[in-house]
């Protein structure tokens, strides 16, 4: 009696097992043809807040307008969010025909086959990148196979208070600062700053600007192997921003909390700092939340600091839409990524509100439309100005990135409050980045 | 007195011998206990039961969500107790709140529950308003309150500033007082022991108080020798049910130091470091070991306080 028990509970137990493991998505299914028909229903992705969500609905009326026969629907998410639930539905197998990626993160999943190449769908001309510059597509591809069809670039200027800085007395910062005489204009800016103010936020936590300051070196973030630059380049960031720190030309290192809290909350945007680097849509929100904290109206840009002028240290960034593997809806999927990548109407509704739009076509119109806010054209004049001058660089981000970010931001604040030294947090950020690169 | 009790004519008392069938009316009757049962058995084997056993598996393997688990044999489990501090750092900050919020919270509830059992005025009004904050202190929006009360020039400073003490310390950007304030959240909640604890008071014979006084014994001594005693029960119910929700405190840290567990990880509770192997790592397999630890964890910390409680707690039946 007992054994037939035991023998229940495990078949039970191995059931559960394998219903929960098969649930779980292991294994992955191989990529569907596309009928080259634009029939069927299928769901698009993104992260976003309510107005792009709005935006977004627009693109889909119009899109229907053009393809009776499909149906889109949407489903959004915040970004960190989006992030986890695509990663837990990608593992059950059951993600959207149409989702949102980016150059920071879509490696993973490329990596994984849990997305579908694209290069058949763009041969077959169903999803027409003739107006994508190829440095852009690029973006979007790993060992030379297409994942990702970018729909909008973003890069990390530096945004600094127009108003804050002119009271300090100090001059306009340039676009060909070294990083010695960044330091030394910031210290000029804190001179004239009242009290309470800062010349600029912390960098150092942030993985953008210490991208920046590796390829302003000179040095790869990455390569086959892991990180591609040494040691020493870390310990000389962290102790770049330690040293202003000290000599209280930074925010307070207590306000990094602060400093990582929503855009409209950062110390930029609510006065307290003068500079910090942005990425250029991100520029007009911290601008929009500056004129309510009453400490100047204007945030401007320019570029970030590089040991070599001559070498752009403005890292880009994609955003982008893939297909995954188990989309049944290949032929729908792709005339809506062709549709949201080139339609005109479609570009002007969306007005690059994921970065600027990578249809060069679309850019003009949306430069060229008297319904274009100002703040937009801003975004897309200084992107093609950077495009058009090389003052742009791109680099690959492999999978684990995440797991970087958050350690480079931890270990450097162990050691800003004194917890550990800045030779053994450059040391574990590379113990860290050996496991999550590996 | 004796009693003899005889069985109905017709009813066997005996079991049915082997290989016999059961009555048709007993497996009907069992059958209808299996249906009424079936929507909890079914949430119990889909929901928990199989997914609790599919973590078991996944805490011995390396598994990143998106590829397929590979055997790791104890690997997981040999990396967090020797090669991972951050286990540790997590762990130590979890202790830390769990001991000093679980006593503060009693403390808190049981004074202001022995004041709301003095019989005042107007007791049903300040039941609710003390409980409020249990209702609504986990949430989101406390803990986006929490923020702007803690930070540099968050209300608290703005009031002390208000009071000569000019200070811009963050309390919850430095490592030194971020889980100070995390713990002032909690026992702020302490609404729903205080509930329980006046519903233990309520249930101590006023007798017994009576004839202590009768007796000569002051307030302090009728504190000490009857109502904690006989409150005890009720105590070690809070402490327990207390610990268990401190070692799986997650909302708060998660929402005051956007999901790093910063500042240098001081607010790091080991759920949230959980998460955070789990899911912005994507290190399920680990993040199942780490699970499993906290049950073996939880089940500990119950066992002892349970053991604790033969000698400490006191049951009226006891002789």
């Amino acid at each position: 009696m007992r054994t037939t028990h035991r023998r229940r509970l495990s078949a039970t137990l191995a059931s559960a097992t394998a219903t929960t493991l098969a649930l779980a998505g292991c294994g992955s299914a191989e990529p569907v043809a596309s009928t080259g028909r634009a029939d069927g229903s299928i769901t698009y992705s993104f992260w976003g807040n309510p107005a792009r969500a709005e935006k977004v609905g627009t693109v889909i009326d119009l899109f229907a307008a053009a393809h009776p026969d499909a149906d889109v629907s949407v489903e959004v998410a915040e970004y960190l969010n989006y992030i986890e639930r695509m990663t837990v539905r990608a593992a059950g197998g059951g993600l959207s025909c149409a989702i949102g990626m980016q150059s920071t993160f879509y490696t993973r999943y490329a990596e994984q086959d849990v997305l579908r190449p694209l290069d058949d769908l763009i041969e077959s001309g169903e999803i027409d990148v003739s107006q994508i510059p190829d440095e852009v597509l690029e973006a979007g591809r790993v060992d030379g196979t297409q994942y990702m069809i970018p729909t909008g670039t973003f890069a990390r200027l530096l945004g600094y208070n127009v108003d804050l800085v002119a009271e300090s007395g100090a001059p306009p910062p340039t676009d060909d600062m070294t990083w010695d005489a960044y330091a030394d204009w910031l210290r000029e800016v804190q001179a004239g700053l009242p009290e309470g103010v800062h010349a600029t936020e912390i960098e150092a936590p942030n993985m953008f600007s210490f991208t920046s300051w590796v390829i302003g070196h000179g040095e790869e973030m990455f390569d086959e192997g892991g990180l591609a630059f040494d040691q020493e380049l870390l310990e000389e960031w962290f102790r770049f921003w330690l040293d202003l720190t000290d000599e209280g030309v930074t925010v307070p290192v207590d306000m990094l909390a602060e400093q990582n809290a929503a855009l409209e909350l950062t110390p930029l945007a609510q006065g307290a700092a003068a500079v910090g680097t942005r990425d250029i849509p991100q520029l007009h929100i911290t601008e929009q939340a500056l004129d309510g904290a009453g400490r100047g109206s204007e945030i401007a840009e320019v570029s970030i600091p590089s040991p070599d002028p001559g070498r752009s240290a403005n890292v880009l960034g994609t955003n982008g839409i893939s297909i995954p593997t188990g989309c049944d809806q290949v032929g729908t999927a792709a005339a809506f990524i062709d549709f949201f990548v080139n339609d005109t109407e479609a570009a002007l509704a969306f007005q690059s509100d994921n970065g600027i739009l990578t249809n060069t076509r679309a850019q003009e119109a949306l430069v060229d439309d008297a319904d274009t806010p100002d703040s937009v054209r801003r975004n897309v004049t200084t992107l093609r100005e950077l495009t058009d001058s090389g003052d742009l660089t791109t680099t690959t981000y492999p999978s684990g990135l995440t797991t970087l970010t958050t350690e480079l931001s931890r270990l450097y604040q162990e050691a800003a409050f004194g917890q550990t030294s800045v030779e053994d947090a450059a040391s574990a950020f590379f113990t860290a980045a050996e496991r999550a690169l590996d | 007195m004796t009693i003899t009790m005889e069985r109905p004519p017709g009813r066997s008392a005996a079991p049915p011998p082997p290989g016999r069938r059961r009555p048709l009316r007993s497996r009907r009757d069992n059958l209808a206990g299996y249906l009424f049962l079936s929507p909890w058995l079914l949430g119990f084997f889909l929901i928990i039961g199989g997914p609790m056993v599919a973590s078991l598996y996944l805490s011995f393997t390396d598994y990143s969500v998106l590829g397929t688990p590979e055997w790791a044999g104890t690997d997981n489990y040999e990396r967090m107790l020797t090669d991972d501090p951050r286990f540790w750092a997590s762990l130590t900050v979890t202790l830390t709140y769990l001991l000093a919020s679980v006593p503060l919270v009693q403390v808190f509830a049981l004074f202001l529950a022995s004041l709301l059992n003095r019989g005042i005025g107007g007791l049903t009004f300040y039941r609710a308003v003390f409980y409020v904050p249990s209702l609504i202190g986990g949430s989101v929006a406390i803990a986006i309150l929490w923020r702007f009360l803690f930070e540099g020039d968050g209300l608290l400073n703005n009031a002390l500033g208000s009071v000569g003490v000019d200070t811009s310390h963050s309390w919850i950007g430095t490592p030194d007082t971020a889980l100070g304030t995390l713990v002032v959240l909690n026992v702020w909640q302490f609404g729903a022991a205080m509930i329980i604890y006046l519903a233990g008071l309520r249930q101590i014979p006023a007798e017994l108080y009576e004839s202590a006084s009768v007796d000569g014994a002051g307030r302090a001594r009728r504190y000490w020798s009857i109502t904690l005693p006989l409150l005890s029960p009720v105590i070690f119910f809070n402490v327990l049910m207390n610990t268990v929700g401190a070692f799986q405190a997650f909302n708060t840290a998660y929402i005051v130091s956007n999901g790093t567990g910063g500042p240098a990880d001081s607010t790091l509770f080991y759920t949230l470091y959980l998460y955070q192997r789990g899911f912005v790592d994507f290190e399920m397999g680990y993040a199942s070991a780490l699970g499993w630890a906290l049950l073996v964890l939880v089940a500990a910390a119950a066992a002892g306080l349970f053991a604790l409680s033969r000698r400490v707690v006191f049951y009226g039946d006891e002789r």
